[in-house]
């Protein structure tokens, strides 16, 4: 694995900007389009630590350092699960733009690591991220198909590696 | 939410054109791609490839960055899965409460089997 990938994913939201970065940036409830996961970070401005937990905390999914805030159009964060601690931090930008009314959010993914089980992640979860922040700015829940599927990663939760456990990745643990 | 009628229509109108389905197949292979990239595996002008371009872009299945001079080109997926949805997100729906409903029919069949087998294996009750 040498080859590092860049992916974009775009959609219009019909919603004001700064409800699209409430959505984005909300931390301590469930984001849905994030795999039901909640964002923890000390606080939320550049150099801090950023963990994607579950529900009951007893889980981390995705950890990463915040690089940039900035209400209400950029908000980016390095990124690796830690399931796969092995592959290299990718790094997840969201770029918002006021456009007809709404909203369009540009999803950027770089530093992708081709060839690694990272790489299959981060691409379907491009097109399930912006698709669901969508969805719930706009109607308030994911779309069916969605809801099922986060609905069978809960109830697969007890097959979650112990590697993933939040004793492991406290935010003081370097991740990128 | 669905897209648009409009944004449908513009989707549709993109991918009713071989060049164009070939450069989004191109673009899922190599993200970056610039309009040069794209342009040699064409036997058409680059005025006519930048055309097919336009339409993809207009119908967000691509989406242009540029960084410094030079434009890079990226295949925008969203718009496909979300007619994808459009159509089969409604069957799976349809699907799910139909599998349910066989579901709870078979429980309530066991049930009843067993309900049925187990007043069996009682021993009648002498008066």
């Amino acid at each position: 694995m040498s080859e590092l990938k860049k992916a974009v994913f775009k959609v219009h939201i019909a919603a004001p900007i700064e409800r699209v970065w409430a959505a984005i940036t909300k931390e301590g409830e469930v984001l849905p389009f994030f795999y039901n996961s909640v964002m923890h970070t000390p606080s939320l401005a550049p150099g801090s630590a950023l963990r994607m937990r579950s529900l009951d905390e007893k889980y981390t999914a995705v950890v990463g350092d915040i690089l940039v805030v900035e209400p209400p159009s950029r908000f980016s964060h390095t990124m690796k699960f830690t399931q796969y601690a092995d592959d290299p931090a990718s790094t997840v930008t969201y770029e918002l733009t006021a456009k007809d009314g709404g909203t369009e959010l540009l999803l950027l993914l770089d530093n992708v690591p081709v060839g690694t089980k990272s790489e299959g992640y981060m691409m379907a979860g491009g097109l399930f991220i912006t698709q669901t922040i969508k969805d719930c700015v706009e109607t308030g829940r994911p779309n069916f198909k969605n809801r099922l599927f986060l609905g069978m990663i809960g109830l697969f939760g007890f097959m979650t590696p112990k590697l993933c456990r939040t004793e492991n990745w406290p935010f003081e643990k370097k991740v990128s | 939410m669905m897209l648009s009628e409009q944004a449908q229509d513009g989707v549709f109108q993109a991918l009713g054109h071989a060049t164009r389905r070939r450069i989004l197949d191109l673009l899922k292979t190599m993200p970056g791609a610039t309009v040069n990239d794209v342009s040699k595996y064409f036997d058409v002008s680059r005025i006519m490839v930048m055309k097919h371009l336009g339409v993809l872009e207009a119908a967000d299945l691509i989406v242009s960055r540029k960084v410094g001079r030079v434009r890079q080109l990226y295949l925008n997926a969203v718009p496909l899965q979300m007619i994808h949805d459009r159509w089969a997100t409604d069957y799976a729906e349809f699907w799910a409460g139909r599998v349910m409903d066989l579901k709870y029919q078979l429980e309530g069949l066991a049930v009843r089997k067993s309900d049925a087998a187990g007043s069996s294996d009682q021993p009648e009750q002498q008066p």
